[in-house]
């Protein structure tokens, strides 16, 4: 009788005890308090006995001097963990990336051993037997390699938790806070945000000077500036995230107490209004995870409550735009704020899906509300408050200072790309392709620009506009892009604009449709062909004839009006204002 | 006989409010760490998270129960702070920026 050696199956390697994603939320909330308490210990700080005074009895009877150090030792404990829990989180994530790694390996190689198996049991004779035998020996140092490899995966994986364990411990009293607080390597915060500052506008040399920063420097920065980090272009977008999340917590916290206290002042009511908004938006979308990291799928890229008219100021990703191959930036239009993140997020996600599922790479896509958008009417002659905004400051002024942040913005997540550059498209609804069209013809650094519904861009032709590749979504039967010709701008449907416009339907004709076919770019054709657009596969877009070509015929805005509602073209146009105004803080015009 | 802390109006009620927002701003911060969250954490981990939240949770509770304490001794009438005596004054000066620390606390006559 003769045998072969077959090796057993290699076990399964072990499930994550703790989940990235649950460690990226326990670093949030000890962010959020870190962020409070340093804000109340750097204010008792500002007013206490400077540290020449010593200490003397005058400054030990001075409440915010003793305040002031009483505060710093839970600040150096707080810091402490922060910097313990960020660690934890980014080892897990490792671990899930290796794991996979393992999990692919084992299921290959237990197959084989199924495969050699059957062979040796199906085979009569002795014919094979020194190859079977060659193959046994070769499977099970494979195996006896990869159960090495899952072994010490698991031992990583305990010590990571002893790390977070052992540093949580070793602060987790008043007296151990306070020894952190004076021990030697402790980060100063203050030249740290001064540097911060002075690179402010340079986002290159800012990557370059977070990067090499220990963790504890950037942990500590984070939680003493989260306003500053969390919106810094060229910050890693992963460490903007942490530190908007953390100053998000902290608005949430301290603004809630003053509102149970009904203490709140109208700026901080807006503030906690805006937080809130945007702490919904995020939680609608919790579970979705990172499949290669297993850490939230969305990233607050930017957070800034407090300004744009009191609206706030949001940009939130699905994926990681440091690391996809693909990389969105959605600019929405009229009455942009935080109030409308949810239902502009979910125009997002779709978006993301659909690039996603065109398989051409990884995917990140972005929305971006972080300018100040007009309110207003264009068109209602009973608004002059809304036309005065609309006519007289926005048109020249809001979409030139969004297209700005936007191009810092966009500048910023260059800066901070990590590998290769990535395939980046900038897209612009209604308004927002306005504005995204003054930041186009001031360099905006994208692949492909997209200009959905849009009521005029700042160039008579692509060419003239960006060297980008210009693609343009623009429904026969939505009025917003019969705007075109007028103080917005050029019109980028027409085939004189030079752009390619790709299909998206007409759009129905009923009066009570034309918000919709507005409102409906990211639904449907129009939606798959953005994504193709975004994912690079430009061979599958499907094109619609520009407007003014041979078959491009199309009704004018008073005519499409006039059709829709039987009314009077003056009528009809009042009408369409009033319409369009209603709508907009309810998602329309966006 | 009333007693005055010779410091501006401003000064005063600025003390006030910088009290109070500390300890609104800590009361959100204990609140925070006593609910820390520990899901998708393995139970040593949480266990050890909760051991360091704790303590601190009821530090930073005695440190706004502290502030609002502060806060809430000026007393304001008409925009003049109320003082009973010379040793509220003297307590009530340690609570103000360390540069009003040299203001006078005067005993003046009549209403």
């Amino acid at each position: 009788m003769t045998i072969v050696h077959v090796p057993a199956h290699v076990p399964a390697c072990p499930l994550l005890d703790s989940q990235p994603a649950g460690a990226q939320d326990l670093a949030t909330d000890l962010r959020a308090a870190a962020v409070a308490v340093k804000n109340v210990q750097g204010r008792a700080a500002a007013v206490a006995a400077p540290a020449w005074v010593g200490d003397t009895a005058d400054a030990h009877a001075h409440a915010a001097t003793g305040f002031a150090h009483r505060l710093d030792a839970g600040e150096a404990a707080l810091d402490r963990a922060v910097t313990a829990a960020d660690r934890f989180g980014e080892r897990l994530a490792g671990l899930l990336g290796r794991r996979d790694d393992l999990t692919v390996r084992r299921t290959g190689l237990n197959a084989e051993i199924d495969a050699l198996a059957a062979e040796v049991v199906a085979t009569v004779g002795d014919d094979r037997l020194a190859e079977f035998r060659q193959r046994a020996a070769q499977l099970t140092a494979r195996a006896d390699d990869l159960r090495v490899r899952i072994a010490a995966w698991g031992h990583d994986e305990a010590d990571a938790e002893a790390d977070l364990v052992a540093a949580l411990r070793s602060v987790d009293t008043a007296a151990e806070g306070a020894t952190a607080a004076v021990a030697p390597g402790r980060p100063e915060t203050a030249d740290l945000a001064r540097r911060l500052r002075a690179l402010r506008g340079d986002p290159v040399a800012l990557a370059t000077w977070w990067r090499g920063l220990r963790r504890a420097e950037q942990e500590a920065l984070t939680t003493e500036h989260p306003e500053l980090v969390g919106n810094a272009d060229g910050v890693p977008v992963a460490d903007r995230d942490e530190a908007n999340r953390g100053g998000l917590g902290r608005d949430l916290d301290l603004y809630t107490r003053r509102e149970e206290d009904g203490q709140l002042t109208h700026r901080e009511e807006r503030i906690l209004a805006n937080a809130t908004h945007v702490a919904d938006g995020l939680a609608d979308y919790r579970d979705l995870r990172d499949t290669a990291t297993g850490t939230h799928l969305t990233e607050l890229i930017a957070y800034t409550p407090g300004l744009h008219s009191g609206d706030g100021g949001v940009a939130v990703s699905f994926g990681d735009p440091d690391t996809a191959d693909h990389v969105s930036v959605n600019v929405p239009g009229l009455s942009t704020e935080s109030a409308s993140l949810s239902g502009n997020l979910d125009k997002t996600l779709a978006l993301h899906q659909a690039a996603v599922a065109d398989d051409r790479g990884s995917v990140a896509s972005v929305h971006w509300a972080d300018y100040d958008a007009p309110s207003g009417n264009p068109l209602d002659p009973s608004d002059p408050f809304g036309q005065l905004d609309f006519g007289a400051v926005a048109l020249p002024g809001k979409a030139e200072a969004g297209g700005e942040r936007l191009s810092d913005f966009v500048d910023g997540l260059r800066a901070s790309d990590e590998g290769a550059p990535a395939h980046l498209t900038a897209i612009g609804h209604s308004y927002g392709s306005t504005t995204l069209g003054h930041a186009l013809a001031a360099g905006l650094p994208v692949d492909d620009a997209v200009l959905l519904g849009s009521p005029g861009v700042p160039a008579a032709t692509a060419g003239e506009l960006t060297a980008a590749g210009v693609w343009v979504g623009s429904k026969d039967r939505d009025p917003v892009t019969l705007l075109g010709g007028g103080p917005l701008g050029h019109d980028p449907a027409t085939a004189g604009f030079g752009g390619t416009r790709f299909e998206t339907g007409d759009g129905e004709l009923r009066a009570g449709e034309l918000l919709a076919n507005h409102t409906s770019y990211f639904e449907g054709s129009s939606l798959a062909n953005v994504a193709h657009v975004v994912a690079g596969a430009d061979d599958e877009v499907t094109a619609q004839p520009p407007r003014g070509a041979d078959d491009g015929s199309h009704l004018t805005l008073p005519e499409l009006l006039v059709a829709s509602s039987g009314a009077s073209a003056a009528h009809g146009l009042a009408e369409a204002g009033v319409w369009l105004w209603e709508q907009a803080p309810f998602g329309g015009l966006r | 006989m009333a007693v005055i802390l010779d410091v501006p109006y401003a000064v005063l009620r600025a003390a006030r409010e910088s009290w109070d927002l500390a300890s609104d701003e800590l009361d959100g911060a204990w609140r925070r760490l006593a609910r820390l969250s520990t899901a998708g954490l393995s139970a040593t981990v949480a266990a050890a998270v909760r051991g360091f939240a704790e303590p601190w949770a009821d530090e930073l509770k005695a440190a706004a129960g502290l502030a609002a304490g502060h806060a809430e001794e000026f007393v304001f009438f008409h925009r003049r702070l109320v003082i009973v005596d010379r040793a509220q004054a003297e307590g009530l000066r340690a609570l103000l920026p360390w540069a009003d620390r040299d203001a006078a606390v005067r005993e003046v006559s009549g209403p």
